[in-house]
This record gives structure tokens, sequence and C-alpha cells, in this order.
């Protein structure tokens, strides 16, 4: 008796316990369950069956999975108290364990399949815009290569046209010694006139010799001023676009102009 | 020894190669392309005929194409 009532084969007790929470019911009375809305595999009740050992006279609520009519079940048994808070039966509630299984496979397959969509879309749209990216850097990088190749041709086309003017100057040197040279055996004493003129003619055959030379030099010089002032304008172009290039780079960084 | 002309297809790689050159121990002196020698620069670089297999090989290392050589 508990509560005024015979719970022994008195299922509705168990039965709106279970309608109400879902899962089942019973009463563990003695070592034996005594109503309860667990059914077997036939499909008949299941009473009058030994409780497992670990769940007959327990003082204590237990929480744990316990397997009844073939069934596993996530279970709650709590004692049933007399006045004398003495344990006279015990109260099992549980829910199939195949229903957490389930739920547990469910998520992990939602995630499975919601993640893999995910990643499906985020490379839908990641791809164009990767390739867009890659696009552009790819263009940039040409850009600033032909410009580093600009820049650096105006720096090798200064020093060789240094190089040619210091030999131009030096061989302007040369010309006015040897001009020099001819002019002093002119004015100066000599012992022989015949000796004179010959010296003076031999060094203003080679300071014509290194006339011919010189204006060659100046037809070089010419020529590379002319290709410098070209490179130099092409130069001031690639800083203009090594700039842009920099700002596009910047834009994609950040995002921003 | 008599010189040999080297020339090339720019004014540019005139340039580039009178650099590389110097930097590879050669002496080269620019001069205006002989009329003889037909090239779109219209400069050209004469070197010392002895020094003529090594001139092209440091030009070949330096990746200067060489339009040709002229004697």
């Amino acid at each position: 008796m508990y509560g005024g009532l015979l719970m022994n084969h008195y299922y509705d007790v168990v039965d709106q316990a279970a309608h109400a929470l879902g899962g089942k019911a019973a009463v563990i009375f003695g070592d034996q369950l005594i109503s309860s809305s667990i059914s077997r595999p036939d499909g008949t009740r299941l009473v009058d069956e030994n409780a497992p050992e670990h769940l007959r006279h327990v003082k204590e609520p237990y929480s744990g999975i316990d397997r009844e009519g073939s069934i596993s079940y996530l279970v709650r048994v709590e004692p049933l108290l007399n006045d004398q808070n003495q344990s006279i039966a015990a109260r099992w509630f549980g829910v199939p364990l195949a229903t957490f299984t389930d739920i547990q496979q469910h998520t992990v397959n939602s995630l499975l399949l919601w993640g893999l969509v995910g990643i499906v879309i985020g490379l839908i749209i990641a791809i164009p815009v990767v390739e867009r990216i890659s696009r552009q850097l790819i263009a940039r990088s040409r850009q600033v290569r032909d410009s580093a190749k600009e820049l650096s041709l105006v720096i090798v086309g200064s020093e060789v046209s240094g190089d040619h003017v210091a030999q131009t100057r030096e061989a302007v040197e040369k010309q006015g010694d040897l001009l020099m040279q001819a002019a002093t055996e002119v004015d100066g004493p000599s012992s022989g006139a015949v000796a004179t003129a010959k010296g003076v003619s031999e060094k203003i055959l080679a300071a014509s010799a290194l006339n011919a030379e010189i204006l060659s030099d100046v037809v070089v010089i010419d020529a590379l001023a002319t290709e410098m002032a070209e490179r130099t304008q092409q130069a001031v172009t690639r800083v203009g676009e090594l700039n842009e290039v920099a700002a596009g780079l910047s834009e994609l960084v950040t995002g921003s102009k | 020894m008599a010189d040999v002309i080297l020339y090339f297809g720019s004014n540019a790689d005139t340039m580039i190669a009178t650099k590389a050159l110097k930097d590879g121990g050669i002496s080269a002196k620019m001069i205006p392309k002989p009329a003889h020698v037909t090239a779109s620069a219209n400069l050209a670089l004469s070197v010392d005929s002895s020094a003529e297999t090594n001139a092209i090989a440091v030009l070949g290392a330096a990746n200067v194409a060489l339009g040709g050589v002229a004697k």
C-alpha cells in the first residue's frame, strides 16, 4: 500500500507517469517489479520479474543504465519512504537509451552534413574571390617586375654613360696635351728645324686621330643621352605605376582605398 | 690585334652588355654602330678580338641577347 493505494499490479500510476513524462515507469517492491509500463518483447507488461540486484532496496536515488524487457534504458530510481523515512519500495523511471543514441547520431549526422554543405558553399564563394585576388596579385607582380627592370636599366645606363664620359674626357685631355706639346715645340728653341717640324707633325697627326675618336664618343654620348632621356621618362611612369601597385595591394589587404 | 664589333637588338641591351662585360673584367668600348652592320640599335661594342670568346661567354651568362659579331 502506498498513498492509500495497493500498488501491486496497479498500472494507472505508472501509465500516467509515463504518459506525462515520456519514457517508461515502474515500481520496485522488495526484489520485484510489481507494476510497470515497460513492455516485454511479446507485448505483455513487464511485472513480477526480479529487479536487477543493484536496484533492489535502494536507499539513495540512482541514475544509470538498466536493461529491462530486452531494452536498455537510461534510468532514475528513487526510494519511496514511509513515515519513518525508511525505504519501502522504489520508483523507476527510464527512457530508452536508443532514444539518446538516435539523438546523438542525428546530431552528429546533422553537424557533418551542414558542415559539409558549409564547406561547399564556402568554397563556391571563396574560389572566385581567391582567383580574382590571385589574378590581381599576378598583374601587380608583373608591374613590379617590369618597373624594377626599367629602373635597373636607368641605373645601368647612368653608370655606362658616366664611364663613357670619363673616357671621352681622358681623350680630350690627351688631345690637349699633344696640341700643347706641338705648340711648345714650334715656339721653343730647337736643334734642328727639320726635327722640330717632324715632331710637330707627328703630334698633330696623333691629335687628329684622337679627334676622330672624340667625335665618335660624342656621337655615342648623344645616343646615350637620348636613350637615357627616354628611359628616365619611362622610369617616371613606372614609379607612378608602382604607386598604383602599392595602393592596389593596400586595397587588397585592408579592403579600402 | 684587331677589334671585333658586338652588336645587339637595342641600345638598352648595348648598355646592359657594357655593364656585364665591365663586371666580367672585359674591356669594351661603346661606339656608334658601323655602317656595314645591320642592327636596330645605333650603338655597338668594340672588343679586342682576343677577348671575343670570353665576352660572348660573359654575355651568355648575364643573359644578354647578342645580335651578332662583325669583324
